[in-house]
């Protein structure tokens, strides 16, 4: 059982954005910078996520 | 296209199908007596079918497999995805009939998959619960996933499974989450044989050594919602 998170933004996710457009940043486990959200995952579900489980639409 | 059903038979195989290994008895005319092989679920069938060729008398001799649609199956290919239905073995020229069964407790992650291809697969089957609301914030997307993880993970954890037989003589399982998992799934609401230890099991010097106490046992987890309810409740 794992949890992904799929953004709705185009060749950029929350790990990239500026501050001003996204707030704050989450750090996984493996580096990965993602939405704050992936954080409440893993406490609430008692697992490790990676970058792989933070994804954005890509364009072009 | 040799046609396997056409050929004379020339003995049989029976397959089965273990978790990590795939198991085989060959019985043939030429064999004094049954030859058992064993071989990796990753392993290929090349190994196998040279075996065979030199058990049955002759290493120079042609060993395939043939698929139900009379397709050659390539001897690179692994035991995992090899032995499927309908498959049968050739084997200088004469057919060896093919019987697959499966070990219980094999890994059958597929089975009851309304995809053939599923069905036979040794891969896990992923399915996902796709939580969507567009891009308004808010909805509970997440906590709705997340709540849905933890049902999953709780019903899904083998620690779970119903004690329908308690082990009066051994001792209580000493892990806290597992004991409150299977008392509160297995037992409820009925008293459970851990709880008549006393309040506080976990301060026991030696659970096993008393004796385990009277209690009624749980109800088969078949039983269903009246019998659970049916039992008496847990008294101070």
């Amino acid at each position: 059982m794992t949890s992904i998170k799929i953004d709705p933004y185009l060749n950029i996710d929350a790990g990239t954005m500026s501050p001003f457009e996204h707030g704050e940043v989450f750090v996984l486990d493996d580096g990965g910078e993602a939405d704050l959200d992936l954080g409440n995952y893993e406490r609430f579900n008692d697992i490790t996520l990676t970058r792989d489980n933070n994804i954005t639409t890509v364009y072009g | 296209m040799v046609d396997a059903a056409t050929l004379p038979s020339g003995g049989s195989l029976d397959i089965t199908r273990h978790e990590l290994h795939v198991e085989m008895q060959l019985s043939s005319p030429k064999l004094a007596k049954p030859r058992l092989y064993a071989f990796a679920l990753t392993d290929q069938l090349a190994a196998f079918f040279s075996e065979l060729a030199k058990d049955l008398g002759d290493p120079d001799m042609v060993v395939e497999m043939q698929s139900a649609s009379g397709a050659a199956v390539s001897p690179l290919m692994v035991h995992s995805f090899a032995w499927k239905a309908g498959r049968s073995i050739i084997a200088g020229g004469s057919r060896i009939d093919v019987a697959i069964s499966s070990e219980e407790g094999a890994v059958n992650a597929g089975e009851g998959c309304p995809s053939p291809r599923r069905r036979q697969s040794m891969r896990p089957v992923m399915k996902y619960v796709i939580v969507s609301g567009g891009v308004v914030s808010g909805l509970g997307k997440g906590v709705t996933a997340s709540s849905l993880g933890v049902l999953l993970k709780v019903t899904r954890r083998p620690h779970t499974r119903p004690r329908s037989q308690p082990h009066p003589h051994t001792c209580p399982d000493p892990h806290p989450f597992t004991r409150t998992l299977t008392l509160t799934l297995t037992c409820w609401p009925g008293p459970s044989p851990d709880l008549a230890h006393g309040p506080d099991p976990g301060h026991d010097p030696d659970p096993c050594a008393r004796p385990a106490p009277e209690h009624s046992p749980c109800p088969a987890p078949d039983a269903g919602p009246d019998a659970l309810l049916a039992r008496p409740r847990a008294t101070a």
